[in-house]
């Protein structure tokens, strides 16, 4: 089953293409990571296959259905959306803004209340957001903001997980949190794609890495052969060595001088 | 372990108990309604209300009430208290929902150009059809004008204070135009200017407190139904499609019921000021952000501030009427400056 694909999918603003005829399927237990320098489109192609933004060619398949053809509330079962700048200032607590990630249960007739406390409880949990439960979201700092983002994203328990820099702000023990957090959404079962920067995390987390650059995929696989130094030297205009990771299983990406 | 972190405790709560809150204001309301029916320039005991009261409702209990005080309290007191305590409702509900689908604490329906709308269309529509086209005229123009200052403050970069500086500039165009149709048709059928700019509760009747509370009575149940949503607008509105909001619908229809619920109090009693904005201001820090209990206790005390003001209006200067509005924007006023210095929403004060 795949959780996701995009056929030829375009975005033109004007005269700029933002994503250009770009062709992705992510399954279901795959986790993704779309990597690329500024303005390659990485958040353009995150809202289009959200379905935030109408494509001016080229379609998404959400669970093998066309997403145009999905009524809004529908699509909340299917897929949940972390943003990469979401309003700071929100009213209310942490708890209830993570249980916001439950309404689009409200559709579905097995969902019960003890799932809803359930999910909440659980998803502050895994983004080590419990102790803020109490606490009023504008009043958060940058981090804790995307960790209970995150854990709405979590709540709401969707098949397909579309993140754009989950990992914005956060130190880097949140970060490894978070990011294994996504590979455990993959191993059960999720479609994952997330927008990182942090290079060396999408090289021992995810799946598969998608490089982007000026809105087309510039190269796509496993992260060994995504991470050759000629292709990022090339795509992020800066030199960059690669060698293998001292103790873990995958490459290291350093800035060359 | 961190240090203390004191911005957890800019938002200090109040000692009432959330539940409590709505039975307060619901008995201060009532006592503000009995109080109101006793006061004015014809004086009528507690005891003299009740059993009038008694005696409408065919108990014959207790003394039998003079003809002028029963006529007083029933063709000309309680329509005009049940008037200020709808249009009080009316006004703080829309502020409080306004205030949540735009996420911006000046949210009001008479800043947001909605009132002046409704003044204009209520000039125009009473010079053929009396208060009852008044109303009619003021409800399809604050719809039209609801919709406009939504579609025209729309724009990508999701600046939410865009929509404010577009109703406050449209309304003030509106508010000229009203002032034209004033000064130019015949004043026994259009009411003067001051009636639309500061709103007047002088005059109420059944018929137009029974057209008012069915067009009030309906949009404020659709909103009440559409808290649960209104919550969501405030992660954004694109999070709250990403919950499976349909943003378009839920917004044209929002701003429609609150445009047709502000028209209709406009209509009826004119602009009355700074109530959509003062009210749920102090409500929030009782009730906290969540739309259902703030609706409800909005709609309370919003009750509370027009049923008051007016007391004071028909009262401070008896015989003479003073528009309800003055009160209003007297209290209404300097909060709105107090407003307005305040550090915003989770930043240290």
């Amino acid at each position: 089953m795949t959780g996701v694909t995009a056929r030829a999918l375009t975005y033109a603003v004007g005269n700029a293409t933002l994503v250009d005829g770009v062709d992705l399927v992510v399954s279901d237990g795959e986790f993704v990571a779309v990597v690329g320098p500024n303005g390659a489109g990485k958040s353009t192609l995150i809202g289009l296959l959200a379905g935030d933004l109408r494509p001016s060619a080229g379609g998404v398949e959400l669970l093998g259905e066309d997403l145009a053809g999905v009524p809004v509330g529908e699509l909340a079962l299917r897929r949940a959306v972390l943003k990469e700048q979401g309003v700071a200032d929100i009213p209310f607590d942490v708890r209830a803004v993570v249980a916001m990630g439950r309404y689009p249960h409200r559709l579905d007739p097995n969902n019960t209340q003890l799932a809803d406390i359930t999910a909440v409880g659980e998803a502050l949990d895994r983004t080590s957001t419990s102790h803020l439960a109490g606490r009023v979201f504008a009043t958060l700092s940058g981090g804790e903001r995307t960790r209970v983002s995150l854990a709405r994203v979590f709540a709401q328990d969707a098949p397909v997980l579309l993140l754009d820099e989950p990992t914005t702000a956060l130190d880097v023990a949140h970060q490894e949190r978070v990011m294994s957090q996504m590979q455990f959404e993959a191993r059960r079962e999720r479609a994952v794609v997330a927008v990182l920067h942090d290079l060396n995390a999408a090289a021992y987390y995810a799946d598969r890495v998608v490089l982007m650059a000026e809105g087309s995929i510039r190269a796509e696989g496993p992260p060994r052969g995504v991470f050759v130094e000629n292709i990022l030297s090339e795509v992020y205009r800066q030199r960059m060595r690669i060698i293998d990771h001292p103790f873990r299983d995958c490459p290291l990406i350093l800035v060359a001088d | 372990m961190s240090a203390p972190d004191l911005r957890s405790q800019a938002v200090p709560r109040p000692f009432l108990p959330r539940r409590a809150v709505p039975v307060v204001l619901g008995l201060l309301l009532l006592g503000a309604c009995a109080l109101s029916l006793g006061m004015g320039s014809v004086v009528i005991s507690p005891s003299e209300v009740w059993f009038a009261f008694l005696h409408r409702i065919g108990l014959d209990i207790g003394a039998e009430p003079s003809f002028r005080a029963d006529a007083v309290l029933w063709d000309i007191r309680l329509p005009r208290i049940l008037l200020g305590l709808l249009v009080g409702a009316a006004l703080a509900v829309t502020g409080a929902v306004l205030q949540g689908l735009y996420r911006n604490q000046l949210a009001d329906p008479h800043l947001l150009g909605i009132g002046p709308g409704a003044a204009l269309g209520g000039a125009l529509g009473s010079i053929s059809g009396g208060v009852q086209g008044a109303i009619a005229g003021a409800t399809a123009a604050a719809i039209a004008t609801a919709l406009i200052t939504r579609r025209l403050g729309a724009t990508r970069s999701l600046d939410p204070s865009r929509f404010i500086l577009t109703g406050v500039a449209l309304g003030a165009a509106l508010t000229a135009w009203v002032g034209f149709i004033v000064f130019a048709s015949d004043s026994t059928k259009v009411p003067p200017i001051q009636f639309w700019l500061l709103g007047s509760l002088t005059g109420s009747t059944w018929r137009a407190l029974v057209t008012v509370a069915v067009i009030v009575g309906v949009g404020l149940s659709g909103l009440f139904f559409a808290s649960r949503i209104l919550d969501l607008f405030a992660l954004g509105e694109s999070e709250a499609r990403h919950l499976g909001v349909d943003v378009d619908l839920a917004t044209a229809t929002i701003v429609m019921a609150v445009g047709a619920i502000v028209g209709a109090t406009v209509g009826a009693v004119g602009v009355v000021v700074f109530v959509g904005l003062l009210v749920p201001h102090i409500v929030r820090r009782f009730t906290g952000p969540a739309h259902r209990p703030l609706l409800v206790s909005s709609a309370l005390g919003g009750g509370l501030f027009v049923v008051l003001a007016d007391l004071l209006a028909r009262t401070l200067a008896d015989p003479v009427d003073i528009p309800v509005g003055l009160l209003t924007a007297a209290v209404g006023g300097p909060f709105f400056l107090w407003l307005i210095r305040k550090p915003p929403r989770g930043e240290p004060t």
